[in-house]
């Protein structure tokens, strides 16, 4: 190595997008490191070119919705700050994950900041806090609004502006309740929204609004009416969008809509996985498949219409309990690779958001497990993270019919005892999970097992976190569990709560008084970007 | 055949679908067509083309990438560099940069994207300290500049 000792980088002089490359292989807090080398490389790596690629990239990598960020209205020193986000995020949950998380001893991550916002909401509505921490979805029965709540560390809006506001049916606020709104980027500046209303029929809205011009507003992209038989009752749960095609579960039976909205087509299939806990079993969807998870084995579905295949005749009505046999492609059945037998338990699974599953390809999910023992020290609460790949069989692009599956286990974790666990909401990914690339975060709704009636409603955010020990043969410790955030309810407080929560530092979640009306409350857990002096 | 004529006047004879993974050369070839004249590369030294055509000879055959990239990929950072090109960059510092210039001159972007995960893998986790010594290169920061770049990058790392 001595003998060709090079003086760098005066006499080579990589051009600049070599180095822009070269950065944005390395972490942000290696770049920091490289700028006190020498003047030359401060001139490189402090530049405000390189780290707006890097921020690009860091968004990118984080799935952060770029617009989240004004780039081009930030210093060099602010976007190393932004950058650097994601690790700032992972160290302070690295810095409290000693906590033992014990019933009598939960250690709380405080936020630095905190905000209540008056915006117009309901029990009805859904919220989706759009990664970045930036811009918050509000869907109700009458409309589907934008707010900016100002960029994750600048000064916050107060109050928050209304971006866009689209009206739904006029006929929607009494005929229809609210039942899921999804979110999904459909390129770096535009999202993608979907609201589910349910009455005596369903009725899918979709928009697209894109944020990178000035006076963003919704863009209907197309919706579609599902009508039902009278006697049943309407559900829709597993909503979710992937490109141009939506998914959702309506009714009892648990039949999965496919609705193809650039090619006006669609197509039902009724369930074939009946999980003794969850009348409407869990489904996600990768835009070729649909999987749809049983007590324990999922099931794989090709998503049948390919492009070559002429389009069926979109029908305006069609019972949906009619069965449709066959609607549905070849099937696959995985049994997880790791299943522990507990008895007496509560499975559920909690998908993070296609938010995330839509750009790396893989869907991760968590099962959780509780197993209610007689005495609550003996409780047993865990999590499973798997991640499961659907792909095209490589042979067979033209046709989705044929599927490679792959299921592998993340990791598994445990929860304190005492407490039993309803997943309100995954988050966005952090740079503190190696383990995958989404959903490093998870919101519980925790209630004691020993009491029905208790003022002691524990709302905890969990932080999941890849222990210090990634080589352990014990994939059990591989994540630790850090409370980041709990709300004790009393008497006067409904026990329902909506939560949601990003990256960069920003949760937003709703609690609210019984008749009371609700405010959106912000925490931000991270210092402000901006430059103090 | 391809003639190229390096920046020390050596001329080199290249089969043409070696030489085509340069998008460089590839696109000249197109627009100019068949021509028995030599491509000057005044950027490129002989011995560092010997280099480069080692990389196209052994690539040869294999598919050329797609010239429109995927945004989904652009997230991806691995840092891992297949065994033979680990191989193929196992070179002295003066010669790795040299490599890169010209993958950069001749637009080969594969050996560029080796190239910069080469120097990306050197300087990965490294101090500021470790970096000098690797690349032999003097502090010439004031001690008040140093104090104000390390506040900088605090401030930036703080929570």
């Amino acid at each position: 190595m001595e003998a060709n000792l090079v003086p760098l980088p005066e006499d080579e002089e990589l051009p600049n997008d070599v180095w822009f490359e070269v950065a944005i292989l390395l972490e942000p807090q290696d770049l920091l490191c490289m700028k006190l080398v020498c003047r030359a490389l401060y001139s490189i790596f402090a530049d405000q070119e390189l780290w707006k690629y890097v921020l690009h990239a860091v968004c990118r990598r984080h799935f952060v919705f770029l617009p989240s960020f004004p780039i081009d209205d930030m210093n060099a020193t602010e976007l190393q700050r932004a950058a650097l986000g994601p690790y700032r995020w992972g160290k302070l949950l690295e810095r409290n994950s000693r906590h033992s998380v014990k019933k009598e001893n939960l250690a709380l991550v405080r936020p630095m900041k905190e905000n209540d916002y008056p915006l117009r909401t309901t029990r009805q509505s859904k919220k989706f806090l759009v990664p970045g921490g930036r811009y918050l979805v509000v869907a109700h029965t009458e409309s589907v609004d934008l707010w900016d709540l100002g960029p994750v560390g600048r000064a916050p809006l107060s109050p928050p502006v209304l971006v866009a506001r689209e009206e739904l049916a006029p006929s929607s606020a009494t005929a229809f309740q609210l039942e899921g709104l999804e979110v999904a980027p459909i390129n770096e500046a535009t999202l993608r929204i979907v609201v589910a209303l349910v009455g005596s029929k369903a009725l899918f809205s979709v928009f697209d609004i894109s944020l990178d011009g000035e006076n963003p507003s919704f863009k209907p992209i197309d919706s579609l009416v599902v009508e039902t038989q009278v006697d049943d009752t309407v559900f829709c749960t597993s909503l979710s969008i992937h490109g141009n095609r939506l998914h959702a579960t309506l009714t009892r039976y648990a039949i999965s809509l496919i609705w193809d909205f650039k090619t006006g087509r669609w197509t039902k299939g009724r369930s074939q996985v009946y999980n003794s806990y969850h009348d409407y079993p869990t489904k996600a969807f990768t835009g070729t498949a649909v999987i749809e998870f049983g007590s324990n084995s999922l099931l794989v579905w090709a998503v049948p219409f390919s492009d070559a295949e002429t389009a069926p005749v979109l029908q305006s009505t069609i019972y949906l309990d009619e069965e449709l046999p066959k609607a549905l492609g070849d099937m696959q059945e995985i049994t997880y690779p790791r299943w522990e037998p507990i008895s007496s338990d509560m499975t559920t699974i909690r998908l993070p958001s296609i938010w995330h599953s839509r750009h790396c390809g893989s869907l991760i999910f968590d099962i959780l497990r509780n197993t209610q023992a007689r005495e609550p020290e003996n409780d047993l609460s865990c999590g499973f993270r798997y991640q499961v790949d659907v792909r095209p069989s490589p042979l067979n692009h033209t046709s989705p019919e044929k599927l490679n599956v792959a299921v592998a286990l993340l990791a598994t974790y445990d929860f304190p005892p005492g407490f039993s666990y309803a997943p309100m909401l995954c988050t966005t990914p952090n740079a503190s999970l190696g383990l995958g690339h989404a959903g490093a975060s998870m919101i519980l709704m925790s209630t004691p097992r020993e009491t029905g009636y208790c003022d002691d409603f524990i709302f905890s955010m969990y932080a999941l976190r890849a222990s210090d020990s990634p080589h352990n043969e014990d994939v059990r410790s591989d994540i630790v569990l850090i409370p980041i955030q709990k709300t004790l309810l009393s008497d006067e407080l409904s026990p329902v709560s909506q939560s949601l929560c990003s990256a960069s530092g920003r949760l937003a979640f709703t609690t609210w008084l019984i008749n009371d009306p609700v405010a959106i409350s912000v925490s931000d857990f991270l210092s402000p970007w901006q430059d103090p002096s | 055949m391809v003639l190229l004529l390096t920046s020390d006047n050596e001329m080199f004879s290249v089969a043409e679908d070696v030489i085509k993974r340069s998008a460089y050369i590839k696109n000249m070839l197109e627009d100019v067509g068949e021509s028995d004249l030599p491509i000057p590369l005044p950027n490129v030294e002989s011995n560092v083309l010997v280099k480069i055509l080692e990389y196209c000879e052994h690539y040869r055959g294999e598919p050329l990438p797609a010239s429109d990239v995927d945004p989904a990929e652009i997230g991806d950072r691995s840092l891992d560099i297949a065994d033979w090109d680990q191989k193929y960059m196992a070179v002295d510092q003066e010669m790795l940069f040299e490599i890169i210039l010209a993958a950069n001159y001749l637009d080969i972007k594969s050996l560029l994207d080796v190239g910069c995960k080469t120097v990306a893998k050197m300087m990965k986790g490294k101090s500021s300290e470790e970096i000098r010594t690797l690349f032999n290169i003097a502090n010439d920061f004031t001690p008040e500049e140093e104090a104000q770049i390390r506040k900088e990058n605090a401030w930036a790392e703080c929570r």
